[in-house]
């Protein structure tokens, strides 16, 4: 005789409480302001008397109203730097503001400076940032006429609102002319 | 008589209804559980301040919700949307508040985690009371550990009267 045993196993499902709706994450957002808005180009000036060519005494730069229109940045001369780093959780992603100095300031007078080339390790910024919430802020300093300078690194969600002040240091006796060129800053949240 | 009077007065005093019963009472959504929403950042600009930098908006719109209240028919009730302390997802309850907009006959409102809003104050007549609910969920991003879970609680209270 034989018996035969049966065995039910029911799996019941685990009880989970559903919320009614999931939050996901924020979609990333990096936004970046130099100076004027838009696609303008902020361009900062200098002109230094011959005879002081070369002294070393620091020659601050002008830069237009346009370079801090909406800003908090209230003196003139200074140039408005908004950098703005948004993802979730927060502090979870390091931004970077790094600067492309290497080209450095080309003749274009060639006549009185040919192709000479001053670089932009001769000019460098202070900073008055704005009073408005700034957890990160711009140190003073020179660029370094690398490729990838950083700049500022902060964590989100933050933001570094600026006013920097441009100046030409002065240190080499470079041959009379107009000296110009571009730096590119680059905002970069990986 | 009158010592007699004043005793009455008193009882009928100390019967007086002044405490309710409360309970959560079911609900279900017409959206299914669990809609996914992808919030998105309230302000744009050059000079935002912290909140307005880290303020964060999500929205789920015209869900329909059925609250059970057959238990209660014929009964007069309070009933309260209430958000649970702590909420998964979110490091401190300061950093969420919902609004809602109704469509029908409940109350329009807002809450906190930890608290809760009154949406209906009535004779109870139907097995259910459904609503359409607009909800805008506002977060603060610094506070926001991702996966956030709305999950309101639908409570009644019920008079003793």
């Amino acid at each position: 005789m034989k018996r035969l045993i049966c065995f039910f196993l029911t799996v019941m499902p685990a009880l989970v409480a559903a919320n009614l709706a999931v939050v996901a994450n924020a979609p990333t957002q990096i936004r970046l302001r130099i100076g004027a808005t838009a696609a303008t180009i902020t361009t900062t000036t200098v002109t230094v008397a011959g005879a002081n060519v070369g002294n070393a005494a620091v020659q601050l730069m002008t830069a237009p109203a346009s370079a801090r229109t909406g800003s908090s940045c209230a003196t003139a001369n200074f140039v408005f730097f908004n950098a703005e780093a948004r993802a979730t959780p927060a502090a979870s992603r390091t931004a970077t503001l790094t600067a492309n100095s290497s080209a450095g300031m080309a003749c274009t007078t060639p006549a009185t400076c040919g192709t000479d080339n001053i670089p932009f390790t001769q000019v460098g910024w202070i900073n008055t940032p704005p009073a408005a919430y700034n957890p990160a802020t711009i140190g003073p300093g020179t660029f370094s006429g690398g490729v990838a300078q950083s700049i500022i690194v902060f964590q989100n969600s933050n933001q570094s609102q600026d006013c920097l002040r441009f100046q030409y240091l002065n240190s080499n006796i470079v041959r009379q002319g107009t000296y110009q060129g571009d730096v590119i800053y680059t905002l970069a949240m990986p | 008589m009158i010592v007699r009077l004043l005793i009455v007065v008193w009882l009928v005093i100390g019967a007086l209804p002044h405490a309710a019963t409360a309970a959560i009472a079911k609900y279900k959504s017409t959206q299914g559980t669990e809609t996914r929403i992808t919030p998105r950042w309230l302000y744009e600009g050059d000079a935002l301040t912290p909140d307005q930098m880290n303020a964060l908006i999500a929205e789920l719109k015209a869900v329909e919700l059925k609250i059970d209240v057959s238990a209660h028919t014929g009964r007069q009730v309070r009933i309260y949307l209430q958000l649970p302390l702590v909420v998964k997802g979110l490091r401190g309850a300061h950093g969420l508040r919902v609004e809602w907009a109704t469509r029908g006959h409940l109350l329009s409102g807002s809450v906190v985690p930890g608290n809760r809003t009154l949406i209906f104050h009535g004779t109870v007549m139907t097995r259910e009371i459904s609503d359409v609910f607009d909800f805008s969920l506002f977060i603060d991003s610094r506070q926001f550990q991702g996966g956030l879970g709305f999950d309101p609680v639908f409570e009644i209270e019920e008079s003793l009267k």
